[in-house]
């Protein structure tokens, strides 16, 4: 009995101060679960999990130190995750791995590979973005590995620690 | 969310509460800015299990830097070990048993594959993210010798001895990007006729010029290229990414990313993986002095960079004085008293690795360019007695600062002495002697309170002398500018804190407490594949 009363007190707790704001637009957005870090200067880690069309934020935190910016050109095929303003302005792009493939490659007698492509049902990834102060959504835009046709994979909004 | 909240409910959901999960460098290398960061996490591993924890990730090390071209690039990377302690030891489905408590809820069987070892990605993560954040890419290594893993934005092995030549072959796709090269009898979309295949090792071109990988076939071999006749090298081969045909792989057999047996990758492969380590850093890591130089044209001027610690590398130093070569190809300049005039000059080093293993490197990956601003004044005789220019610390290494004779001609540089344990300090004139951060330390060594001590056993290493600060003496000076690089091409010089300081406690650690905990319960109801 004491478990569940601890485990609604808690529950209680988190869901009374949310750490993200749903946005005025019609579509849904997640709004629960997401958590931050400590403040300071530095960059952000944003772990994101994506459901179906449900964007959630898992874990976001101010991390010491510079942004590491990444040399060269990024691979193609990648997904994008897009910082955007109130009003909808595109603030900054970073760009990730598809988070929804699933791989399991396995030898077969003679070291042959066998495949199995599978998408996540439920795929999590991390993102690193800036501090923006006038961000207040974040957008994934997955990309087509063919023909890099573009769509939306998910919202949500953008969490405080990052504002 | 409070720290209270989170540990109660930890506790009301039978987890172990993590309070601050130890964090154990197995690798540094460098600044994790100017480095590729893996960050392993134990599933399976119960209390007692710790210790066999280090040891199945040090072998995992040891299997993954084996081959080439891991083996050479190991420098560009740091590696972390999480110790998660699980209730359980195993996976579900694995060799101890269908149903397992284990901190990240490791699975064999998933989505109905035997092998295939997933685990609960979101806390994965969320626990990376809390006490490794600098982390680019996350494996979890499961205790369970079932033979097993699998791929993607999380990497998964097991302990079985295998399960080494799978991380291999994922972490070829996570890093660079590679595809897969075996054919497959599912129908599988190919690549786009005009964009061409995005992937570094498959082609649907079959003109010799339009192949991606044109700079690895010799002249004499046919393209497209018969398969079966037992040719080694590369060639254009068709069948690849799951097809059978209209896609073409670099190498007949005995690529990594083909098959299993192998324990190498082809030439192409191979060269998408150093391309892509390089992303994460670059060659020159520290640069000496750290700033614009002002100086007296009686004065020696010195001038260095440090690089990487790659095994076998190959580099080559290009310096260039107000865009003319110098004399000097190694990584520090020397310029004599009166070889610059008075006035403004730019001091610039292009730094190369010149390896074998790539042909290709269209955006230059593997070059790093650093340049330094220096006014020079006019000056006929150095003051003797005094120093006539700045000692130097370059790739562990310090060397005093050159004297004024008697007769006001400035002396040579000093030998140089080696920093032991310690890096140079930032502004690349000295050892350090203490630290604060592991970036403080050499390669092998960290931080600890304030002395570097090393990786292997703990013990604090030996400090360095030479150098020294500049002489109060000194005509010559060095105005730090975190800025005047970047134009040139090189990443200022980061010192990052080693760990984040936002994540062992506060709301980001308590609320990930609450996290694993839910998630922990979740996993539990779940259905079990």
């Amino acid at each position: 009995m004491l478990r569940f009363f601890l485990i609604w007190a808690a529950l209680c707790i988190a869901c009374a101060r949310p750490d993200e704001r749903p946005l005025a637009d019609s579509e849904p957005l997640s709004a629960v679960g997401s958590r931050v870090g400590s403040s300071g200067d530095g960059h952000l880690l944003i772990t994101l999990e994506l459901s179906g069309a449900a964007l959630r934020v898992v874990d976001a935190r101010r991390v010491p130190g510079r942004m590491q910016r990444l040399r060269g050109e990024a691979p193609g095929g990648d997904w994008e995750v897009e910082a955007r303003s109130n009003d909808g302005a595109l603030l900054h792009v970073a760009r990730v791995a598809p988070p929804d493939v699933l791989r399991g490659e396995f030898a077969r007698e003679g070291g042959e590979l066998e495949g199995h492509h599978l998408q996540h049902v439920r795929s999590a990834f991390a993102v690193r973005l800036p501090v923006l102060p006038g961000a207040r959504e974040l957008r994934v835009v997955a990309r087509d590995g063919r023909s890099g046709a573009r769509r939306l994979a998910g919202r949500v909004a953008f969490p405080e620690v990052g504002r | 969310m409070s720290a209270l909240a989170a540990v109660a409910v930890a506790w009301a959901l039978g987890v172990s509460t993590p309070g601050s999960l130890p964090v154990e460098t197995l690798q540094r290398t460098g600044p994790s800015e100017q480095r590729l960061d893996l960050v392993i996490l134990g599933d399976g591993y119960r209390d007692v299990d710790q210790s066999k924890l280090t040891a199945d990730a040090e072998t995992l090390l040891e299997g993954l830097f084996g081959i080439s071209p891991y083996r050479q690039y190991r420098g560009l990377m740091n590696v972390k070990l999480i110790h998660a302690e699980s209730r359980d030891n195993g996976a579900d489905n694995g060799s101890y048993g269908a149903v397992r408590d284990t901190a990240f809820g490791a699975y064999f069987n998933c989505s109905g594959v035997s092998y295939l070892l997933c685990v609960d990605y979101s806390a994965v993560l969320a626990a990376a993210a809390v006490y490794v954040p600098e982390y680019d890419q996350a494996i979890v290594l499961v205790n369970d010798p079932k033979y097993g893993g699998s791929g993607g934005s999380v990497a998964v092995a097991s302990t079985h001895p295998n399960a080494v030549t799978t991380l291999r072959h994922e972490l070829g796709h996570s890093l660079a990007r590679l595809a897969d090269e075996y054919e497959q009898t599912f129908p599988y979309p190919s690549c786009d006729a005009t964009l061409d295949c995005l992937e570094p090792n498959a082609t649907v071109r079959t003109g010799r010029s339009e192949v991606k990988w044109n700079a690895w076939i010799d002249p004499s071999t046919a393209v497209p290229t018969r398969e079966g006749t037992g040719f080694a090298g590369i060639g254009l081969f068709e069948g690849c990414r799951y097809l059978t045909a209209g896609v073409y792989r670099p190498k007949d057999t005995g690529c990594l990313m083909k098959t299993n047996a192998s324990v190498s990758f082809c030439s192409v492969c191979a060269e998408a993986l150093v391309r892509a380590a390089w992303r994460y850093s670059n060659p020159i890591d520290r640069v000496a002095p750290s700033g614009a130089v002002t100086a007296l044209a009686c004065d020696a001027l010195s001038f260095g960079v440090t690089t990487p610690p790659l095994e076998d590398a190959s580099w080559s130093f290009v310096w260039t004085v107000d865009g003319a070569p110098v004399a000097g190809s190694g990584r520090i300049l020397d310029l004599p008293p009166g070889t610059l005039a008075p006035g403004g000059h730019v001091v610039q080093v292009r730094v190369q690795d010149s390896t074998a293993l790539v042909r290709n490197d269209p955006t230059g990956l593997l070059q790093g360019v650093a340049s330094w601003p220096v006014t020079v004044s006019p000056c006929s005789v150095c003051r003797a007695g005094l120093a006539c220019g700045t000692s130097l610390c370059v790739d562990g290494m310090a060397r005093p600062a050159p004297m004024c004779g008697s007769s006001g001609q400035c002396g040579a540089a000093g030998p140089s002495v080696s920093c032991g344990a310690y890096a140079c300090d930032a502004e690349g004139l000295a050892c350090r002697t203490t630290c604060s951060i592991s970036a403080d330390c050499a390669a092998g060594y960290e931080c600890r309170s304030t002395q570097c001590v090393s990786l292997a056993d703990g013990t604090p290493g030996p400090g360095g002398g030479g150098g020294g600060p500049i002489d109060a003496g000194s005509s010559r000076a060095v105005t730090p500018d975190a800025g005047w690089l970047a134009d040139a091409g090189h990443s200022p010089v980061p010192l990052p804190p080693a760990s984040c300081g936002c994540g062992a406690g506060g709301e980001g650690a308590a609320a990930a407490l609450l996290w694993l905990a839910v998630a922990g319960a979740l996993r539990r109801r779940r259905a079990r594949g």
